[in-house]
C-alpha cells in the first residue's frame, strides 16, 4: 500500500507542475490572425510558417483562422462593431483605406522596410501605401491578375485564330458569336462564346473593368458617381449584345465555379478568371489540358471610348488593427511571414493565382522550379505581362485615386450597379434609364453616409 | 383566523416582529413570475425597443458615426425607396404561394396519413424529413435536383416527354417559382403535424352518419373534415404566413441579392443589404421594425377578420 504522504506529494507535485504550466501559458501572447485562404494546402503551409516562428519567439502564439473568402467582410464588420478584433486580416484594398482614414490601423512601414521596399512590385505600393500621410497600412499576401481563359480547339474549330487575343469589343463580340454554335446539329445552341458569373459580386467586378477598358470610370474626382456618362452606357449597351448573342442564358444563375466547369465540360468557349482555377481544369477536363487546350490571353478588349484595357488586381492586403489585443507581436509574425523561405513556402500553395508581391521572389530558383509551372507557365507569363505593363486595378477602382473615396464598401455592397446591369441586360430596360435610377441611388446612398461633397 | 387576529394584535402591541417575517403571500406571485418576465422583457422587448431606437439614427454598421434623425428613415422608405415597395410585393407573392401551397399539400398528406395502410408509421416519419432537414442543406440538395445541365429533374422531365429543353429553374423567369415549390416541400410537414393531430381526434361517428345521409368522399371533406380542422388550420395559416413572408435564409441562399437575386428579393434580404451590405444600420433597422409592424397589422386584422367565427 502506498503511503498517505507520497499521495500529498504527488498531489503537490501535479499541482505545482499545473500551475507552473498555467502560468506559462498565461504568459504567452496569443497573435489572432484571419485569412482567406481556407483550402488545405494554404492552411498547412500558415501551420508550418507558424510553428517556425513561434520556436524562434518563445512566449508568442499564433492562432489562424482561414475564413471563406465570401465570409470576411460580414465577420470583420461584426468584430469591428463589437471590438472583438483579431490583430491581423486580410481585407478588400477599399476597406483598407476606409480603415486607415478613420485611424484603426497600425501602419506597416516596418514590415515593408524588413522586406526592402524596392524589392516590392511597383503597383502593390501604389495600393497600400497612402501618399497623404506617407504610411502603408496594409501589405498584400499575394497578387493575382484576371484573365480571359479561353479553349483553343473551340477557337480552331470555328476558324479563328488561336493566339490572337481581341483587340477591341466589337472583335471580341465576332469572336464570340463564332464560338456560340449547336455542336450536335439538334437546332439547339449548346455551346456559348462566353460563361460569367452571376452573384453580385462578379457583376461589379465585370461592370468595373468594362467601364474601365471604355475610358471610365465610376466616381469623378470629387467622389460623384459618373453612372449616366458615355463610358458606362456603352459598357451596358455591350453587355446587352454580349447576353444577346453569346452568353449563356442562365448566366445569372452561374456561380464562379460554375463558369469553370462550363468551360471544362464544353458549354462555353470562353470565360474570365483567376490562377486558383487550374486544378479544377486538371481535375475535370484533364484531356484539354493535355493537348495544351486550355489558353489565357495576356490582355483585354478594349471599348470604343478606351485607349487601354483594365483589369482586376487580386490583391488582399494584410492589416494590422491598432486595437487589436497584440498588435506588435503581429507585425513580427508578419515580418517572419514575408522572410524569402516562408514567403515562398506560403505561395507555392496556389502557385498560379498567387503572384509573389517580390521581385526578388520571381527571380527566385527554388520558386522557378514550383512543379505546376511545367504546364502553366503560359498563365504565369499573361499575368507578369499584365502587372508590369498594364496597370491592374483593385475591384472597384478605375483610377488610383478611388481609393481614397471612404464609400466604396458602400457601394459594393450595395445591389445598386447589380441591378443597372441587370435591369439592362435581363429587364430590357433602355441603359440611360436604368443608370439614372442608379445615379439617384448612388448619389443618396453617399449623402446618407454623409460623404457627399459635390 | 382567530391565530392572525391574535398576531396582528400582538404586533400592534409593539412587541418584536418574529425572526423570519413573512413575506405576504401576494408578493410570492411577483417573485414567482420576475424570471419569466425578466426573460421577456430582456429577449424579446429590449431588442424590439433597441431596433426602434437605432432605426432613429443614421448609423454605420461598424464606423462610430451615429446622427439622430429622427424618422427620416421611415420617410424614406415610405417615400421613394422603389426597393422597399418591390421587394414588399415579392415577399406578398412568395409569402401567399408558398402557405397556398404548403396548406394544399399538408391537409392532403395529413388526410393521407390519417387513414390506415401497411407503413403508416414509416410514411409519417418520412413525411416530416423535409422539415428536419438543415436549410443549407435543403439548398445544395435542391441546387443539384434542379440544376438545368445535370439535376435528375431535368433528366425526368425529358425521359418522361414532358418537355424537350431543359428548363432552366434558376432563370429570372422561373426562380420565383422554383423558390416557392422548394419552401412548400421543405414546410408542408408543420401543415401535416398539426392537421393530423386534429384529424386522430374527429368523432368517427361523424363521418358515419355523414355517410347514412349519403355524403361523398368531397362532400364529407367540406362538411366533416374541414369544419373541424378550421380552428388549427386557422393557427397554422397565421404562422406560416408570418414564417414566410419573413423568410431570409432560404431567399439568400439560392439566390443572395444580386443578379438572381433581384428577382426575388424581399423585404428580409432588401433589410440585409441595407445593413451589411451598405453598412446603414439605422435604415436596416427602419426596415425591420417596419417589417416587425406590417405583421402585426395583418395578425390582427386576421384575427379581427376570422375571430368571430372561429370561436377563438
Amino acid at each position: 500500500m502506498i503511503p498517505r504522504q507520497h499521495w500529498l506529494r504527488a498531489g503537490a507535485a501535479a499541482l505545482a507542475m499545473m500551475a507552473a504550466v498555467g502560468a506559462a501559458q498565461a504568459a504567452d501572447k496569443v497573435v489572432t490572425i484571419w485569412h482567406t485562404e481556407p483550402n488545405e494546402a494554404t492552411k498547412g503551409a500558415m501551420a508550418e510558417i507558424i510553428a517556425d516562428f513561434e520556436k524562434a519567439n518563445p512566449g508568442i502564439k499564433v492562432n489562424q483562422e482561414a475564413i471563406g473568402w465570401g465570409d470576411l467582410d460580414k465577420k470583420m464588420q461584426t468584430a469591428l462593431a463589437t471590438g472583438a478584433l483579431p490583430d491581423a486580416v486580410h481585407g478588400q484594398t477599399y476597406v483598407e483605406r476606409s480603415l486607415s482614414a478613420k485611424g484603426l490601423l497600425r501602419p506597416l512601414d516596418d514590415v515593408v522596410a524588413s522586406i526592402g521596399e524596392d524589392d516590392i512590385y511597383d503597383v502593390v505600393k501604389k495600393l497600400d501605401y497612402n501618399p497623404k500621410d506617407g504610411h502603408y497600412y496594409g501589405l498584400a499576401h499575394a497578387i493575382g491578375t484576371d484573365v480571359t481563359i479561353y479553349r483553343k480547339d473551340f477557337y480552331r474549330e470555328a476558324g479563328l485564330p488561336v493566339d490572337q487575343p481581341p483587340e477591341t469589343w466589337a472583335e471580341w463580340l465576332e469572336q464570340l458569336e463564332a464560338l456560340t454554335v449547336d455542336t450536335d446539329g439538334d437546332g439547339t445552341i449548346d455551346r456559348y462564346g462566353l460563361s460569367l458569373a452571376g452573384p453580385g459580386f462578379f457583376i461589379n467586378e465585370d461592370l468595373y473593368m468594362w467601364i474601365g477598358s471604355n475610358g471610365g470610370r465610376l466616381f469623378d474626382e470629387t467622389g460623384r458617381p459618373t453612372f449616366t456618362e458615355k463610358p458606362v452606357i456603352e459598357a451596358l449597351e455591350f453587355w446587352k449584345e454580349l447576353a444577346d448573342c453569346c452568353l449563356a442564358p442562365d448566366w445569372l444563375s452561374r456561380g464562379y465555379l460554375d463558369t469553370f466547369a462550363d468551360l471544362a465540360t464544353g458549354k462555353a468557349a470562353t470565360i474570365l478568371g483567376w490562377g486558383r482555377g487550374t486544378g479544377y481544369f486538371e481535375k475535370y477536363a484533364p484531356d484539354a489540358v493535355a493537348a495544351g487546350d486550355i489558353g489565357v490571353f495576356a490582355s483585354k478588349p478594349v471599348g470604343p471610348s478606351g485607349q487601354s484595357f483594365l483589369t482586376q488586381l487580386d490583391c488582399e492586403p494584410w492589416m494590422i488593427f491598432k486595437d487589436g489585443q497584440h498588435p506588435e507581436e503581429a507585425a513580427a509574425f508578419l515580418k517572419f511571414f514575408y522572410q524569402k523561405d516562408n514567403y515562398r513556402k506560403y505561395i507555392q500553395t496556389v502557385p498560379v493565382h498567387f503572384f509573389p508581391i517580390t521581385k526578388s521572389l520571381q527571380e527566385d530558383a527554388a520558386y522557378l522550379a514550383t512543379p505546376d509551372f511545367e504546364a502553366w507557365k503560359f498563365w504565369i507569363d499573361a499575368q507578369h505581362n499584365i502587372i508590369a505593363n498594364h496597370e491592374p486595378k483593385p475591384v472597384m477602382v478605375t483610377e488610383w485615386d478611388d481609393l481614397d473615396l471612404p464609400f466604396i464598401a458602400e457601394i459594393a455592397g450595395s445591389t445598386i450597379l447589380v441591378d443597372m446591369v441587370t435591369e439592362v441586360v435581363q429587364g430590357g430596360k433602355a441603359p440611360m434609364e436604368a443608370a439614372q435610377r442608379a445615379q439617384e441611388r448612388a448619389e443618396k446612398l453617399i449623402a446618407d453616409l454623409g460623404y457627399k461633397t459635390w | 383566523m382567530h391565530d392572525a387576529v391574535a398576531r396582528t394584535e400582538t404586533l400592534d402591541h409593539g412587541e418584536p416582529p418574529p425572526r423570519g417575517r413573512r413575506i405576504p403571500e401576494h408578493w410570492w406571485g411577483y417573485v414567482l413570475l420576475a424570471p419569466a418576465v425578466i426573460l421577456v422583457l430582456g429577449l424579446i422587448l429590449y431588442p424590439v425597443v433597441y431596433s426602434f431606437w437605432i432605426s432613429l439614427h443614421a448609423k454605420h454598421a461598424y464606423l462610430p458615426i451615429e446622427t439622430f434623425i429622427g424618422l427620416e428613415n421611415y420617410a424614406a422608405l415610405l417615400d421613394d425607396d422603389e426597393c422597399f415597395w418591390r421587394g414588399l410585393r415579392l415577399g406578398a407573392i412568395f409569402a401567399v404561394s408558398s402557405v397556398g401551397l404548403q396548406l394544399v399539400v399538408g391537409v392532403a398528406a395529413a388526410m393521407l396519413l390519417n387513414e390506415s395502410f401497411v407503413g403508416r408509421a414509416f410514411a409519417r416519419g418520412v413525411t416530416l424529413f423535409p422539415y428536419m432537414v438543415p436549410m443549407i442543406v435543403v439548398v445544395i440538395l435542391m441546387r443539384w435536383i434542379f440544376n438545368d445541365s445535370y439535376g435528375v429533374l431535368k433528366y425526368l422531365l425529358q425521359a418522361s416527354g414532358l418537355v424537350d429543353d431543359p428548363i432552366i429553374w434558376f432563370s429570372p423567369d422561373n426562380v420565383m417559382l422554383t423558390l416557392i415549390l422548394v419552401s412548400t416541400w421543405t414546410f408542408f410537414p408543420f401543415v401535416v403535424i398539426g392537421t393530423l393531430a386534429r384529424l386522430q381526434t374527429i368523432d368517427p361517428e361523424l363521418y358515419a352518419a355523414a355517410k347514412v345521409d349519403g355524403a361523398g368522399p368531397l362532400r364529407r371533406f367540406y362538411h366533416v373534415t374541414l369544419p373541424q380542422i378550421r380552428n388549427v388550420l386557422f393557427v397554422i395559416v397565421l404562422l406560416r404566413f408570418m414564417f414566410m413572408f419573413t423568410k431570409f435564409d432560404l431567399i439568400w441562399l439560392f439566390a443572395g441579392a444580386g443578379g438572381l437575386g433581384y428577382y426575388v428579393r424581399t423585404l428580409p434580404v432588401y433589410t440585409y443589404v441595407r445593413t451589411f451590405g451598405e453598412l446603414q444600420v439605422g435604415a436596416g433597422a427602419a426596415l425591420s421594425v417596419t417589417l416587425f409592424l406590417m405583421l402585426v397589422i395583418f395578425s390582427i386584422f386576421y384575427f379581427t377578420t376570422f375571430r368571430r367565427d372561429e370561436q377563438l
